[in-house]
């Protein structure tokens, strides 16, 4: 039994038509305070000259560069230490829950002294962003290379590889959808640490102008914030999470 | 014979020499491995900010972080900080994961809801629920309110994805048995669905833990009146980076020793699929 695209779309609308219908009659004849929950229009009416504004635009190219930093730091040394770690069983036995104490670990606590640390400029999101980002991908890379199968060790051994042979035409290959699963946790991880740097501490990015805007009782221009954040990782996020799965599937 | 016997391994001499060269177990060398990692890792941090290579001011050091979990201890505001993130992630543990565990059964049992729903969910997932922080102090003002109401919202998704990837767990072919056999509706659920799906259930009660407390914490941070977050916040704010590492420290020893328990029972439970339960949303 498939069901209908027709009935799926119809329910989205709805259940959008519905929210709206509730926010429209809540500002209307409900009579909560504009300050609480501002006019739709003026919500509207705020993104649309945020989007027309340049500032706004380098605003995301902050938030999109401290992303890409973070991203590019946190796997370096995740992939780094993972493999190392993986080189022996017992190295990944000592290892392996070391980092998943780390993931597990509620690291929004250690935000304010990193900007203690490293300033309210980008570094203090960056290196948090990272942080955050490290521990799954030292995980999965852990994972990925003790997975490998012990046959096919054998295999390319019974052929003579060398071992560094071994590394990079057999182990690459075969951690490889495991391994990028990591990275798509940390890139994940590293958008939504970014993120809550910039609303708790910094001077320019989207977070900042969101923080900005509620702190200075301009509920309007927040929501319009929050609408604009939703469409940049509404764009990023696919791209995101493709990475890598055309090729090597998802584990 | 003699020659066969060798290929399966040599004389018996030989076996019996290997497993005495290492008297510890794997187990006994990787947690002494662990050991070591970590007070290398206390000892050169500690030994960086006496030399000063780094501020001590800043940075504080392993032993400052000790002096200052004794201060903590005896102080009524960190116990009374405590209590109040307390009991603001149990009401928004209960009210999070009860909403998502109803919206979530809703979603499993209907394949036209899921199909209608379950994308638009996946993509609030991936949003960083932070930028909703600011429309909770709006509605619910600063403090227990709105921070357990955001810690709720926080768990919410995680709940409801992971429990419609639980019933997804079913099999058709366990539920054409039930067809069969002409089960009612109500039996099928009770008997097929919710036994197969309760390692779903149990990914979902983890994941609703782990960010009810995240949400609660962000929405401390952001703006609150008491709890663990605004703690943190007071003393970064008179630079005791001291005093916040060892706040931090208590609290994610907490989370990971309930974390592994919760991972250790669930492993006792032998599923099937327990792939599930590490891999639901991260």
């Amino acid at each position: 039994m498939k069901v209908s695209r027709v009935v799926v779309w119809l329910l989205r609308v709805g259940t959008l038509a519905v929210l709206v219908a509730a926010w429209v009659y809540a500002t209307g004849p409900g009579g909560v305070s504009p300050l609480v929950l501002p006019y739709l229009q003026d919500v509207l009416a705020e993104f649309a000259s945020a989007v027309a504004d340049p500032a706004t635009w380098s605003n995301v190219l902050v938030t999109l560069a401290e992303f890409g930093m973070a991203l590019a730091v946190g796997v370096t040394f995740g992939l780094f230490v993972g493999f190392l770690g993986s080189r022996t069983r017992l190295r990944s036995e000592i290892l392996e829950p070391l980092m998943s104490w780390g993931y597990m670990a509620p690291l929004e606590l250690l935000f304010p002294v990193f900007t203690l640390w490293f300033g309210v400029g980008i570094w203090s999101k960056v290196l948090f962003a990272a942080l955050a980002c490290f521990f799954p991908v030292v995980i999965n890379t852990v994972r990925g290379f003790q997975s490998v199968r012990a046959t096919h060790l054998n295999a390319a051994r019974a052929f003579g590889a060398s071992s560094r042979q071994v590394d990079w035409l057999v182990k690459l290959p075969a951690a490889a959808p495991m391994v990028l699963s990591g990275v798509r946790i940390g890139a994940a991880l590293s958008m939504i640490n970014v993120v809550l740097g910039e609303m708790l501490s910094s001077q320019r990015g989207l977070g900042y102008e969101l923080a900005k805007a509620s702190q200075t009782f301009a509920p309007a221009r927040a929501f319009a914030m929050i609408l604009l954040l939703m469409v940049v990782i509404g764009v990023l996020h696919p791209i995101l999470q493709r990475l890598g799965t055309m090729r090597g599937g998802t584990r | 014979m003699s020659g066969r016997r060798s290929l399966l391994g040599g004389d018996k001499g030989a076996l019996t020499l290997r497993p005495i060269a290492d008297g510890w177990s794997l187990r006994q060398r990787s947690a002494m491995g662990r050991l070591a990692v970590v007070v290398l890792f206390l000892a050169v941090w500690q030994v960086a900010a006496q030399s000063g290579m780094v501020d001590p001011l800043y940075v504080a050091t392993p032993l400052a972080v000790a002096r200052a979990m004794v201060d903590l201890a005896g102080d009524a505001t960190t116990w009374a900080a405590f209590g109040q993130t307390g009991i603001e992630l149990l009401t928004a543990f209960v009210v999070g994961t009860g909403v998502g565990l109803a919206f979530g059964a809703v979603l499993g049992l209907s394949k036209t809801l899921r199909a209608a729903y379950v994308a638009p969910l996946m993509f609030l997932l991936s949003v960083p629920k932070s930028v909703f922080v600011p429309v909770f102090v709006l509605l619910f003002g600063i403090g227990r309110t709105s921070a357990s109401a955001f810690g709720a919202f926080s768990a919410f998704f995680y709940v409801v994805i992971n429990l419609v990837g639980g019933v997804d767990l079913v099999e058709d072919r366990h539920r054409r048995v039930a067809r069969a056999f002409a089960a009612s509706r109500w039996a099928t659920v009770t008997q097929v669905v919710v036994p197969a799906s309760l390692p779903g259930v149990f990914a979902a009660l983890w994941q609703g833990v782990k960010h009810a407390f995240g949400g609660v914490l962000i929405a401390e941070l952001w703006a609150s009146r008491g709890g663990i977050g605004q703690l943190i916040v007071l003393y970064t704010s008179n630079f005791k980076a001291d005093h916040v590492l060892a706040i931090t420290l208590v609290v994610a020893v907490v989370a990971v020793v309930a974390g592994s328990l919760w991972s250790r029972l669930e492993k006792r439970m032998d599923w099937r699929s327990r792939e599930f339960a590490r891999t639901g949303a991260a």
